[in-house]
């Protein structure tokens, strides 16, 4: 008893300790981490990250990031940990498993409610269970009970998300600079180690990590699969990962991957890239640049990479186009009042103004949004390019999406979200509802290369109206149903489903700069492809993000929570209304009629990965073969012998035929063209020159008269 | 002319006018209108939308588009290097008392014609390079004719190479030279052969009537040399 009392007494002080330090570093500043296993109930605290280690897979832009990590109970009593962790943009939960009694225990998905039920039921017995659940739209929480004193608990998530494209370079970005609870240590005892390959039919020409670029180690082993990696023991991830890779698709045209099995419908993925040919044609445009200077903005260096986007911005702008920049928190402020051309000057004004900023008081987006509209012109574009972490205040949001949608002709809203926990929906919605773009700027990334490419997505010329029809197999429930534009830097993705394989022709309509172009391209959808398994699961996540989002506009989600628990429990995913639960055999998930739908599409898509696996592996022992001194072919045998065929190379593995039609089937568009006559400055030159030699002859001619 | 010129001498408010026409002639005032124009429609973007050649356009009957897409260019740098270069080329006209207005309008159609007939890739088509080719072919044809025959080979392979570097275009559709069209527009060389074409074909359909006429050389000065004694005229 007294023993007893000792330990309470003990554990007393450690907890006022921990509180103190709670306190202490909260006031210092906000700690951050990747995810972060909390111990849950009680002072808390937190587990200790053993092991973390990210496989990342990218696939023709899919990538599929799984997520690895082992963590371990300091503290001498049972907890239940909970872990909580950022959602990458636009990605998809598609697998929770946590290992129990060493093996590992797939989760599967049911509906939010039911799944908690569950989970509490077996939280009072004391036996293994866990839950996976989306918690906001940018956070799920995973939770574990019990983890005992001491001991470590190994979990594996698995996520799908496409990747932001800039034109040629894709960009992934694995979140570590997650704003969580305060006290949080962001450092990990053992190793952190993250790999990823890249697979691309498209040649992958470069590959760079703005962040990490002195840790990473990149490796090329063929034009279509790069692979990179960076290991630290004991490193702290308070720094997202960013890693950029170049493709290199000159041409607009139109590419296709497709999944089927065995004689199941088969999923498509249609990717719509504009190509250089639509490039710098456009006029000058004007520029109104609405900076968030509230409160929120101080975390995180959020405004200080603001400011250095918009100077970056600026910088970049000619001469003939004119910007103006409002500042807001609880009011708005303008620089000049008026717009004004970017010359030296007032760009040097504008960066002395931006210097000036500082982070305070709340968030108020209208009356800056609405200063901005007064700069529109009915003969000039105008682009109103709101930077901000979106945390505008709630009250507000309705009023603001309904001022986007009353703009002036003329005015696109382009939306800039600043940080990892940016209120992306919002910021989405504005933009979308413009006609223009959301884009999104992480901390480790390279501010001047994300600015760069954002403008040029601002000033290429988009195709718009875009129409696209199918004559051929039978394609049903394509995701988005409407198109939308398409801009310079942001490859269009269409999914969809198709009964039959064959060939397709694919006819796509709309404007150009306002010309009409009309394209008919044929494509094949395959009768077996078992290498893209992801398409099938991002169309079920475009259908789920469509149907909330139109919900959300009307106000109740009601009508389509249905339709979202299906999808998410027919293809496994997680999402605000269904979540992962983990339980601790199969006899347990017969007990709650839960069917095994996630662990068979996992062993299914397991499958996969390691049939790409040794593919890339074989590719690999391809590129080391070329290493070191090669043989020389022996004399007077013949024929010269192929590359592959030298003695001590590998020979060459034909593909297997699936292989084969697994490949994206391509085309280039045939875009109207812009032609144009022109009198280069040789040209002109010369002409002057003969020019003035005709006017000496005539005055020479004229003295000689005289 | 002259004896409008004459008469827009009377004082008042016609003097100015009266002025230029007796030092510039109507041809003269034509062609600054052109320039003027050009710098009108490129100042005002929305008049460019209705002035470019725009295929569907004209298929659905805007045929003034084929005249009127000379006047239209992509940016400032492009007009700059058009208009000086046909600013130029009027210039070296006038020194050699070459009448050229009655060609820029039939040669402005004809580049439009020939951009749509053969050039059936683009869409868009903007530029008055073409029309500033057929004063080009004209005047060179033009000097040629008066010119001994060494230099008279000279002009015309000067044009013949012209001729050849727009046609080497056309077929690469590589330029061989930097031009002044911003990234994503193409050269359009086959606006450049139309207008080397009606330069040439107007210089020499003016020497088949020159010698109808019976007129044999015309000098420096300008004068007529007849067939049969001493120039009589300009």
């Amino acid at each position: 008893m007294k023993a007893e009392a000792m330990t309470y007494g003990r554990r007393a002080v450690f907890g006022a300790f921990v509180l103190a330090a709670f306190l202490l570093a909260g006031a210092a500043s906000i700690s951050s981490a990747a995810g972060l296993l909390i111990a849950d109930g009680g002072l808390g605290g937190v587990l200790e990250i053993q092991q973390h280690e990210v496989n990342v897979t990218i696939n023709n832009g899919v990538a599929v990031t799984e997520v690895t990590q082992v963590f371990r109970n300091t503290e001498s009593r049972q907890v239940e940990a909970l872990y909580t962790f950022p959602v990458p943009k636009d990605a998809s939960v598609a697998n929770f498993s946590m290992w129990i009694n060493g093996k590992e225990m797939v989760g599967e998905v049911v509906e939010k409610q039911r799944a908690r039920q569950i989970y509490d039921s077996y939280k009072a017995k004391r036996i293994d269970p866990g839950l996976l659940e989306q918690t906001d739209y940018k956070t799920f929480e995973m939770r574990i009970f019990p983890v005992n004193a001491g001991a470590e608990q190994k979990v594996q998530i698995c996520y799908y998300q496409e990747l932001d494209f800039d034109h040629d370079w894709g960009t992934y970005v694995y979140p570590l600079a997650t704003v969580s609870a305060g006290g949080a240590d962001s450092r990990t005892a053992g190793k952190f180690a993250l790999t990823v390959h890249a697979k691309s039919e498209v040649p992958i020409v470069a590959m760079d990590s703005p962040s990490h670029r002195k840790d990473f180690v990149f490796a090329r082993h063929a034009d279509a699969y790069w692979q990179a990696g960076l290991e630290t023991a004991g490193g702290d991830l308070n720094r997202d990962v960013v890693l950029a890779y170049r493709l290199s698709r000159p041409r607009t045209g139109i590419d296709l991957i497709a999944s089927r099995h065995g004689a199941e419908d088969g999923y498509f993925c249609l990717t719509l890239t504009a190509g250089k040919e639509l490039e710098g044609l456009n006029s000058s445009m004007d520029y109104a640049f609405i900076l968030d200077i509230s409160g929120s903005m101080a975390d995180a260096g959020k405004l200080a990479l603001s400011r250095e986007t918009v100077g970056a911005f600026i910088q970049a702008l000619q001469e003939e186009d004119r910007f103006e920049i409002i500042t807001f928190n609880v009011a708005a402020k303008a620089l000049f009042d008026q717009l004004r051309p970017a010359d030296e000057r007032n760009k040097a004004q504008a960066s002395d103004f931006l210097g000036s900023q500082q982070a305070r008081g709340g968030t108020v987006l209208r009356p800056a949004l609405e200063a901005a509209y007064r700069y529109a012109s009915p003969d000039r574009t105008l682009n109103v390019v709101i930077l901000s972490d979106g945390m505008t205040e709630q009250g507000e949001r309705a009023a603001l999406i309904q001022q986007i949608r009353s703009r002036p002709a003329n005015v696109r809203v382009f939306c800039v979200g600043v940080g990892n926990e940016v209120n992306r929906p919002l910021l989405e919605q504005l933009a979308e509802d413009s006609g223009g773009l959301a884009a999104f700027l992480s901390r480790g990334d390279d501010f001047q290369r994300q600015a760069a490419a954002f403008r040029r997505k601002l000033t290429r010329p988009v195709l718009t109206d875009l129409q696209i029809e199918f004559e051929g197999p039978q394609v049903y429930d394509r995701e988005p149903a409407e198109l939308p534009n398409l801009y310079h830097g942001t490859p269009l993705r269409l999914y969809g489903r198709y009964r039959q394989p064959g060939p397709v022709k694919v006819k796509l309509r709309g404007l150009i700069r306002g010309a009409r172009f009309d394209n008919t391209v044929e494509l094949t959808f395959p009768a077996a492809d078992r290498n893209n398994g992801e398409i099938g699961r991002m169309w079920a996540w475009h259908k789920v993000h469509r149907l909330l989002k139109g919900a959300d506009r009307t106000g109740s989600r009601a009508e389509v929570i249905p339709a979202v628990v299906t999808l998410g429990e027919a293809y496994s995913i997680a999402t605000e209304h269904t979540s992962f639960i983990v339980l601790e055999n199969d006899a347990q998930y017969k007990r709650w009629k839960i069917e095994r739908r996630n662990a068979l599409r996992l062993q299914r898509d397991r499958s996969s990965q390691q049939e790409l696996q040794a593919q890339l592996e074989s590719m690999r022992s391809r590129a080391s073969a070329r290493l070191g001194p090669q043989r020389a072919a022996p004399q007077n045998l013949g024929p010269v012998l192929a590359a592959g065929d030298r003695p001590g190379q590998p020979q060459p593995q034909p593909e297997p035929a699936d292989r084969q039609v697994g490949r994206p089937r391509g085309r280039d568009l045939r875009l109207p063209g812009f032609g144009g006559g022109a009198v280069g400055p040789i040209g002109a030159a010369a002409l002057g020159l003969w020019a003035a030699a005709e006017w000496l002859r005539r005055r020479k001619g004229r003295k000689c008269g005289e | 002319m002259r004896r409008i010129a004459a008469k827009l001498h009377a004082p008042g408010w016609s003097r100015p006018v009266g002025r230029a026409l007796g030092r510039w002639g109507a041809s003269g005032i034509g062609l600054a209108a052109v320039l003027v124009a050009a710098t009108i429609v490129q100042a005002c973007p929305a008049a460019q939308s209705v002035l470019e050649f725009d295929r569907g356009g004209i298929a659905a009957g805007q045929w003034w588009r084929l005249a009127s897409c000379n006047l239209v260019h992509f940016g400032w740098l492009n007009f700059a290097a058009n208009a000086g270069a046909f600013a130029a080329l009027c210039w070296v006209a006038r020194c050699r008392r070459l009448n050229v207005m009655p060609l820029v309008l039939p040669s402005a159609v004809l580049v439009g014609a020939a951009v749509y007939l053969w050039a059936d890739g683009i869409t868009t088509y903007r530029g008055l390079s073409g029309v500033s080719y057929a004063l080009l072919a004209m005047l060179v044809l033009h000097a040629a004719m008066r010119a001994g025959k060494p230099a008279a080979a000279a002009w015309v392979g000067f044009l013949a190479l012209a001729a050849a570097r727009s046609a080497f275009e056309a077929a690469t559709g590589r330029s061989l030279l930097p031009t002044s069209l911003p990234a994503g527009a193409g050269l359009a060389p086959v606006s450049h052969l139309a207008g080397l074409a009606t330069g040439a074909a107007a210089a020499l359909a003016c020497r088949i009537l020159a010698r109808a006429a019976g007129i044999k050389a015309i000098r420096a000065s300008g004068e007529c040399v007849r067939s049969g004694g001493a120039g009589v005229g300009r």
